[in-house]
C-alpha cells in the first residue's frame, strides 16, 4: 500500500520519519486508516506501537478501526478557562461553539459545535428560532440555580426554628403553603412539557428550564412540609384558572409571558415581602430562599420577552394581547379563589381579631406587586399601556369577586 | 374550627373550616425532614389503586369542585409509581453537584493525541444523548397525577440531573484542545415513547442502566482525577434513575401483572436493537466503541487490551441488565436473544 501524498504531508507534519512512512506501507494498515491517524496528528512513538499491535494482533477485530474519531468535523484546539467560580457554560462558548444561530439547523440532538456525520434521525423539535426560546442571561441562570442550590430536609431549622402558632395563624399559612406548593406542581409540568419541543442549539435554555422544573419542584415540596409540620395541614386547593392562563400561552413566548413574567413578578414581590407577614424563622427562611429561586425565572422571562420583542417583527402586535390573557387569568384566581387572599388577611392582621388592619396591608401588597410588575417591564422597555383593569382594582378592593372577561377591556 | 365573628364584608374564612387533616406529629429523624416522614394520615400514600379525582389538588388537601380537570392524567396509580420515589428524591437534593466547581478541572493535562481524541468522541456522544433523556421525562410531568407526586418530583431532579450531564461533558471537549466529534446517531429515539412504564422501561432501565456500567468503570477509562470525579458523580445520578426505573416497573409487575408481556415485548424489540444496531450502545457504536477501546486500553498501540476492556464492559452491561430484570420479577431466561445470552452467560 502506498500512502497519497496528502497522507504523507500530514504525517511528516506531526514529525514521522521517512523510515515510518515505509514501515506503515508494508504493514498491513489501510491507506483509510493512516489517513486518519495522520490527521490526528499522532507522534511517532505512537504509530510504531501501533505497527506492532498490528502485526502481533492481525485478528483482533479493532485491527481494522477505521480511526474515524479523528475526522472531527468540528473545530479544535480550544482551551477554555475556568474563572472564580469554577468552569461555567459561560466559559465554553468559545470559538464556534459559542455561536448561537439566528435559526438552528439540525432537527436531532447533535451538539451545538459540531455536525451530524451520517444519517439524521430526526426528533419531534419545533423551535428552531432562537428568537422564540433565547434569553441572554439563560447561561449564567442556569450555573446561578446550581450555586444556589439548597436542600429543605437539612438546611432549615425544622426543630427550633418553629413556634406554637393560634390555630388560625397555623391554618393560615398551611393554606398559603396549600396554593403554592400546588402552582409549583403545574409549573413543573408545565415547564417539562415545552423541553422536548426546544431544538438542541439552544442547549443553554433547555438547560435553564431544567434548573427552573427543579426549583419548582422544590417549592411543591418544603411547602408541603411547612403545612404539615406544625399541626396545621393542607387546605383549600387554589381554583386553577391561573393555570388555564398558563396553558393557554400556545407558544412558548405567550407560555412565558403568563408564568415567568406575569405571575413570577407577583410571586417574587409577595415571596419577598414574606418577612412582614410570617411569624416563625422557618417560614422566613423559606420565602426568602423561593425568592431567590423565583427571582431566576423572572429574570429569564424578561430576558426573553426583551429579545423576542427585539428581533421578532410581529412583537408589538402579539404581546400586548398575550399579556392581557395572562393578566386576566391572574385577576380570576384573585376574585374567585378567595382562601390565598384571605390566609394573607389573617397573617397580615396577626390573627383574627382585625382583620380590617389585614385588608389595609393587603392592598399595600397589591400595590407593591402591581408596580413591581410594571416595573419589571420597564426594566426592559417593554411598555404595557393598559395592563388589565382588574390588576389594579384589586389594589382598591382586594375583597372584589365576580368574573371578568378578557375582551372587555381589549383597545379592540 | 368554631365559627368566626366579624364585620369586614367579603370575607367569609371558610378555608378555616375545610375538612382536611389537622395536628400531625410529626419528628424529623437523621435525614431531616424528609418527604417520607411526613406521609402520614390522609396525606400520605394509601393502598388505593386509583386517584380519587382529575383536578388539580395536592394529595391531602381539599379541592376546588369548580377547578377544571386534567384530562391526560394517569389516575392509575400503577402506571407512574413507586414507593421508592420520595426516598430518591431526598437523596438527589442531597447529592446534587456543580460541574463548574466540584469537578477538579485543574488536574487535566495535556494528553497524548489519540487519548484527548477519544475521549473528546466520547464526551461529544454523552453531550448529546444526556438530555434526551432529560426531554423523554419531561414530557411525562404532565401525566402523573397529583396524587403521586412524588413520581413528578423524582423525575424533577432527573431533569436537573441530565442538564449537568449535558454540560459536563460539553465542559469536557472544549477544556483541552480537543474539541468535538462528529454527531452520531443519538437518542432521539426514546422520545418515541408513548407510555410512561414503556419509557421507564426503555429509558432508565435499558439506558440509563448501560450508560451506568459505562460510567461505574469510569476509573478504567479516565486520565485524570477531573475525569474520575465526573464519571463517578455521573453514575451517582444515573443509580437514582435506575432504581427509579427498577422499582416502578417492580411495581407494576406485582400491581398489574397482566402487562408482563407488554414489557416482555418491548424488552425483545429493545434487545434486538442492542445487539443488532450501531446506534443504540455505546459499546458497538463504531465511534464510541474505538473511542472506549483507546481509552482502556491507554492509547492506539494497546488496542488489545482496550478490545478486551470494552468486551469486558459489553459483558457487565449485559449481566447488570439481567441482575436488574431478576429484581424486577421479569424472567427473561427463555427469552433473551441468542447474543445477549452469550454475554450474560452461566451466570444467569
Amino acid at each position: 500500500m502506498e500512502l497519497s501524498t496528502t497522507t504523507k504531508i500530514r504525517g511528516r507534519k506531526a514529525g514521522w520519519s521517512d523510515e515510518l512512512i515505509e514501515r506503515i506501507e508494508a504493514s498491513a494498515a489501510t491507506d483509510g486508516q493512516v489517513e486518519n491517524l495522520a490527521r490526528g496528528a499522532l507522534s511517532e512513538a505512537k504509530i510504531a506501537g501501533w505497527l506492532d499491535f498490528l502485526e502481533h494482533h492481525p485478528d483482533n477485530p479493532f485491527a481494522k478501526a477505521p480511526f474515524n474519531i479523528f475526522q472531527t468535523p468540528a473545530e479544535t484546539g480550544l482551551k477554555a478557562t475556568p474563572g472564580p467560580d469554577g468552569l461555567r457554560l459561560r466559559d465554553i462558548n468559545i470559538g464556534s461553539y459559542g455561536v448561537v444561530p439566528d435559526t438552528w439547523h439540525l432537527p436531532n440532538d447533535a451538539p451545538r459545535g459540531t455536525e451530524s456525520t451520517g444519517q439524521i434521525m430526526a426528533a419531534g423539535y419545533s423551535i428552531f428560532d432562537k428568537a422564540e426560546v433565547w434569553s441572554e442571561n439563560a447561561v449564567d441562570l442556569y450555573e446561578d440555580a446550581i450555586k444556589d442550590r439548597w436542600i429543605p430536609a437539612t438546611e432549615l431549622d425544622w426543630e427550633h426554628g418553629l413556634a406554637d402558632l393560634p390555630e388560625e395563624l397555623e391554618r393560615a399559612v398551611g393554606q398559603i403553603c396549600t396554593v403554592y406548593s400546588n402552582n409549583g406542581l403545574v409549573e413543573q409540568k408545565i415547564i417539562g412539557r415545552w423541553l422536548e419541543e426546544i431544538s438542541y442549539g439552544f442547549h443553554e435554555v433547555k438547560l435553564f428550564l431544567a434548573t427552573q422544573a427543579f426549583d419548582a419542584g422544590r417549592k411543591v415540596e418544603v411547602l408541603r412540609k411547612r403545612a404539615l409540620i406544625n399541626g396545621g395541614g393542607l387546605g383549600q386547593a387554589p381554583l386553577g384558572q391561573i393555570y388555564r392562563g398558563w396553558y393557554q400561552g400556545l407558544t412558548f413566548t405567550d407560555m412565558l409571558i403568563a408564568l415567568n413574567v406575569a405571575y413570577k413578578s407577583y410571586e417574587v414581590a409577595l415571596f419577598e415581602s414574606a418577612a412582614e407577614w410570617v411569624h416563625t424563622d422557618v417560614e422566613r427562611t423559606i420565602f426568602e430562599r423561593l425568592a431567590c429561586d423565583s427571582r431566576r425565572h423572572l429574570d429569564y422571562g424578561l430576558g426573553h420577552l426583551e429579545w423576542y420583542a427585539r428581533y421578532k417583527p410581529e412583537a408589538e402586535r402579539r404581546l400586548q394581547i398575550q399579556f392581557l390573557r395572562a393578566e386576566a387569568a391572574m385577576v380570576q384566581e384573585m376574585r374567585l379563589s378567595t382562601a390565598e387572599r384571605e390566609a394573607l388577611i389573617v397573617l397580615m392582621a396577626g390573627g383574627v381579631e382585625n382583620l380590617q388592619a389585614g385588608v389595609e396591608k393587603l392592598k399595600t401588597l397589591r400595590q407593591r406587586q402591581y408596580d413591581a410588575y410594571l416595573d419589571n417591564l420597564a426594566s426592559i422597555n417593554f411598555d404595557r399601556p393598559t395592563p388589565h383593569p382588574g390588576l389594579s382594582s384589586q389594589i382598591s378592593d382586594p375583597l372584589e369577586g365576580g368574573i371578568v372577561a378578557v375582551r372587555a377591556v381589549s383597545r379592540n | 374550627m368554631a365559627t368566626i365573628q366579624h364585620d369586614v364584608p367579603g370575607i367569609n374564612l371558610d378555608w378555616l373550616n375545610v375538612d382536611t387533616d389537622q395536628d400531625m406529629e410529626i419528628e424529623t429523624g437523621r435525614k431531616g425532614l424528609t418527604l417520607e416522614t411526613i406521609n402520614q394520615l390522609t396525606y400520605g400514600v394509601d393502598d388505593r389503586d386509583e386517584a380519587r379525582q382529575r383536578q388539580w389538588a395536592p394529595r391531602g388537601a381539599a379541592a376546588d369542585p369548580r377547578s377544571p380537570s386534567n384530562s391526560i392524567q394517569h389516575l392509575s396509580k400503577a402506571d407512574v409509581w413507586t414507593e421508592s420515589a420520595m426516598l430518591l428524591y431526598e437523596e438527589a437534593l442531597q447529592r446534587q453537584w456543580s460541574s463548574a466547581r466540584d469537578i477538579p478541572w485543574d488536574t487535566i493535562e495535556e494528553l497524548p493525541a489519540d487519548l484527548e481524541q477519544a475521549m473528546c468522541t466520547l464526551c461529544t456522544f454523552l453531550t448529546q444523548v444526556e438530555f434526551i433523556a432529560g426531554d423523554v421525562p419531561g414530557r411525562f410531568l404532565e401525566q402523573i397525577h397529583p396524587e403521586f407526586f412524588e413520581s413528578q418530583l423524582f423525575l424533577g431532579t432527573q431533569l436537573m440531573d441530565e442538564a449537568r450531564h449535558l454540560d459536563v461533558f460539553r465542559k469536557r471537549t472544549l477544556i483541552n484542545g480537543g474539541g468535538m466529534s462528529g454527531a452520531g446517531l443519538g437518542a432521539v429515539q426514546l422520545l418515541g415513547s408513548d407510555d410512561f412504564t414503556e419509557m421507564t422501561a426503555l429509558l432508565h432501565l435499558v439506558g440509563e442502566g448501560f450508560v451506568q456500567t459505562l460510567f461505574r468503570m469510569g476509573e478504567l477509562i479516565a486520565q485524570n482525577e477531573a475525569e474520575k470525579r465526573m464519571f463517578r458523580l455521573s453514575a451517582q445520578d444515573e443509580s437514582r434513575h435506575l432504581a427509579f426505573g427498577v422499582t416502578h416497573l417492580k411495581y407494576t409487575v406485582e400491581s398489574e401483572p397482566w402487562r408482563t408481556e407488554e414489557l416482555h415485548h418491548i424488552l425483545d424489540m429493545q434487545e434486538a436493537l442492542l445487539t443488532q444496531s450501531q446506534q443504540t450502545s455505546l459499546t458497538t457504536n463504531p465511534l464510541t466503541g474505538e473511542a472506549l477501546a483507546i481509552l482502556s486500553g491507554g492509547g492506539i498501540e494497546h488496542l488489545d487490551e482496550g478490545y478486551n476492556m470494552v468486551m469486558l464492559m459489553r459483558k457487565k452491561q449485559f449481566v447488570e441488565y439481567a441482575h436488574r430484570l431478576e429484581v424486577i420479577g421479569l424472567d427473561r431466561t427463555d427469552r433473551f436473544a441468542p447474543e445477549v445470552r452469550a454475554l450474560v452467560g452461566e451466570e444467569n
